[in-house]
């Protein structure tokens, strides 16, 4: 009988099925900075050895410094203890940066950090707005290359027609002639780009893409408004829709009172006074 | 292989020519500039709502008879370019024919306009303005010239409130917003509008540059070399100056107005499909039977003649008539071509169904 705790690595494989069925990568992020690769996976045993090696230069290090502070040489003053404890944490920076700067905890870092502790609604800000930004050069860079195509394009007909124009011998090609050929083509090319699905999909794209990154800075420039006690746009707002309201109640309260009352007719029984 | 007919030292000189003339043209046009101040005829404030306001602009010219003539401008751009200056000028070529021309102003939107919305337009600006009117001349209805955008809130307008208009004009007006040759359209489909206005108002500054994309290399190169290229005269580089004044100074449009514009009539065509309702009022075309004519330019690259033309279709108007004017959208306001054509073609259609 197998169970979920079963000998072995068995209760690894157990707690990555249902992690990778939903993440293929959430599991593995997880766990790289620790030298963990899943199996297979290229580099595996490079990363476990150079986490391994990581972990045997701290311990030296902290036996090192250990032994000086036990033979008295570093604690005999405060200077030669704070000297000793500078030079450790000199060689240990060092050391780590060696070995973590090429290996799976740097790499982790690059990918999106998960919001975490009190700061957390500030990372995520932070990471939307970096992906958006992201976002909106790929779509500038898409854009630009549907124009700098139009313009390719406009630069080969310009030619021929330009080629075309300068065998009529009667009336070679003028400056003006040619300047206003060149604005011929480039409208003619540039117009068949810009109508195109594509184009118009890409800059529609980009235009949503600035307005949420917009959107986002706003809402972050709001947050801080509000630790200072300024007034934010949403209760601007608020105070423009209360104002409008206002102005309409008072609008028609006017056209209530500027109506001609009806005349009450007097119904018999009613007493005239006298 | 045929010899090309290129001659470099032509070349050469054409182009010193033209930097010579450029060099001479700088400082004409900063003198120009200083002259540039829109020379408009004289009108009289006579309504406003808030920052919105009804300008009556005096008689030169005994008046024909017809009813007052009130012109509905859009929101993007400033209606000044129909008054820009005494020889460019729609407003005082209808003067001179004895109309009686009211304008409505939309003024500048700021932040705290951000919920204006199309039933703020029509039916509170536009309807008190056509209400002033009625009032002062004691009539049931007037005459309205809907200019652009202004012509599609005219026909809203008109649609909603058929007793209150005798004649309706639009010019170069978009009624199909899903057309072929319509760029604006096609660029504004995949807008994620509600994102876009939740950063408030939109910008005169963005909608320029929007128009200025349509057509660029004409706009923002050819237009400025051709001025080296031709002799101007003190008072064309004046005029210039006063249409690049007018172009870039654009207000900006409230954010709820342009999101309803943007969704309801360029992606949704609801003016066509016949699905539009503002202010909980359904806006059917074809309640407008008063007489209409439809005036558009064949060369509009921002109201393509296939955006205007399927008016005729839509509205119930037996004495319906068509202009077309061989320019562009601009040009219908101040080309040469325009200004002998359509105050004349106004005033004469107007005046025969008084």
């Amino acid at each position: 009988m197998t169970t979920d705790h079963a000998d072995g690595d068995d209760w690894l494989a157990a707690l990555q099925r249902p992690q990778r069925s939903a993440s293929p990568h959430w599991f593995e992020s997880l766990l790289k900075p620790f030298g963990y690769a899943p199996p297979g996976a290229t580099g595996a045993a490079d990363s476990a050895q150079h986490s391994a090696a990581a972990w045997a230069q701290f311990f030296e290090l902290g036996k090192a410094l250990l032994e000086q502070v036990g033979s008295g040489t570093a604690a005999s003053s405060p200077e030669g203890f704070s000297a000793a404890l500078m030079s450790w944490q000199l060689q240990l920076h060092s050391k780590l940066s060696a070995a973590l700067g090429h290996g799976p905890w740097h790499a982790a870092m690059q990918a999106p950090l998960p919001g975490l502790g009190p700061l957390a609604d500030r990372t995520l800000a932070l990471q939307r707005l970096q992906e958006l930004q992201a976002r909106a050069q790929q779509l500038q860079a898409q854009l630009f290359q549907h124009l700098t195509t139009s313009l390719r394009k406009a630069s080969i007909t310009f030619a021929e027609r330009a080629a075309q124009a300068a065998q009529n011998e009667a009336h070679p090609p003028t400056l003006q002639g040619l300047y206003d050929l060149w604005i011929v083509c480039a409208e003619d090319a540039y117009a068949a780009c810009v109508h195109g699905e594509e184009y118009c999909r890409v800059q529609a794209a980009l235009a949503n893409t600035a307005n949420a990154l917009k959107a986002e800075q706003r809402s972050q420039v709001e947050q801080f408004a509000m630790l200072l006690d300024l007034p934010t746009r949403a209760e601007t707002n608020a105070l423009i829709q209360r104002i409008g309201a206002l102005e309409a109640e008072l609008e028609r309260v006017k056209r209530q009172q500027s109506a001609p009352r009806p005349r009450r007719r007097a119904t018999q029984g009613t007493k005239v006074r006298k | 292989m045929s010899r090309s007919q290129f001659d470099p030292a032509a070349l050469a000189r054409e182009l010193e020519e033209f930097s010579r003339r450029a060099a001479d043209l700088l400082p004409a046009l900063q003198a120009a500039a200083g002259q540039a101040a829109i020379d408009a005829t004289p009108s009289e404030l006579v309504w406003r709502d808030g920052a919105i306001t009804l300008h009556r602009y005096r008689a030169i010219a005994r008046p024909a008879g017809a009813a007052p003539l009130l012109i509905v401008y859009a929101l993007v751009n400033r209606p000044s370019v129909m008054d820009l200056e005494p020889e460019r000028s729609m407003i005082r070529s209808l003067l001179n024919h004895g109309l009686d021309v009211y304008l409505i102003d939309w003024g500048s939107p700021d932040g705290s306009d951000r919920f204006r919305s199309l039933d703020d337009y029509l039916n509170r600006y536009l309807h008190g303005a056509v209400q002033h009117i009625l009032d002062r001349h004691g009539i049931d209805a007037l005459n309205v010239l809907g200019v652009c955008q202004g012509g599609t809130f005219s026909l809203c307008y008109t649609a909603l409130h058929p007793a209150r208009i005798r004649n309706l004009i639009t010019m170069v007006t978009p009624v199909d917003f899903k057309t072929p040759e319509d760029l604006l359209s096609k660029w504004a489909q995949g807008l994620d509008v509600q994102l876009m206005t939740a950063n408030g108002n939109v910008s005169g500054e963005f909608l320029n540059a929007t128009y200025l994309a349509l057509m660029p290399f004409r706009l923002t190169q050819q237009k400025y070399v051709a001025l080296a290229t031709q002799q101007q005269t003190p008072a064309q580089l004046a005029t210039f100056m006063r249409m690049e004044r007018w172009i870039f100074d654009s207000p900006d449009i409230p954010a709820t107005t342009f999101r309803e514009f943007t969704e309801w009539f360029y992606q949704q065509n609801r003016l066509v499909s016949g699905t539009l309702s503002i202010g909980g009022l359904a806006v059917d075309l074809a309640a407008i039977r008063c007489p209409l004519l439809n005036i558009y330019a064949t060369k509009d690259h921002i109201v393509p003649p296939s955006a205007s033309l399927p008016l005729q279709q839509l509205v119930s108007s037996e004495d319906y008539e068509v202009l077309a004017v061989e320019t562009g959208h601009i040009g219908m306001y101040v080309s040469s071509r325009s200004r002998q054509l359509v105050p004349q073609k106004i005033a004469t259609w107007l005046l025969e169904r008084i």
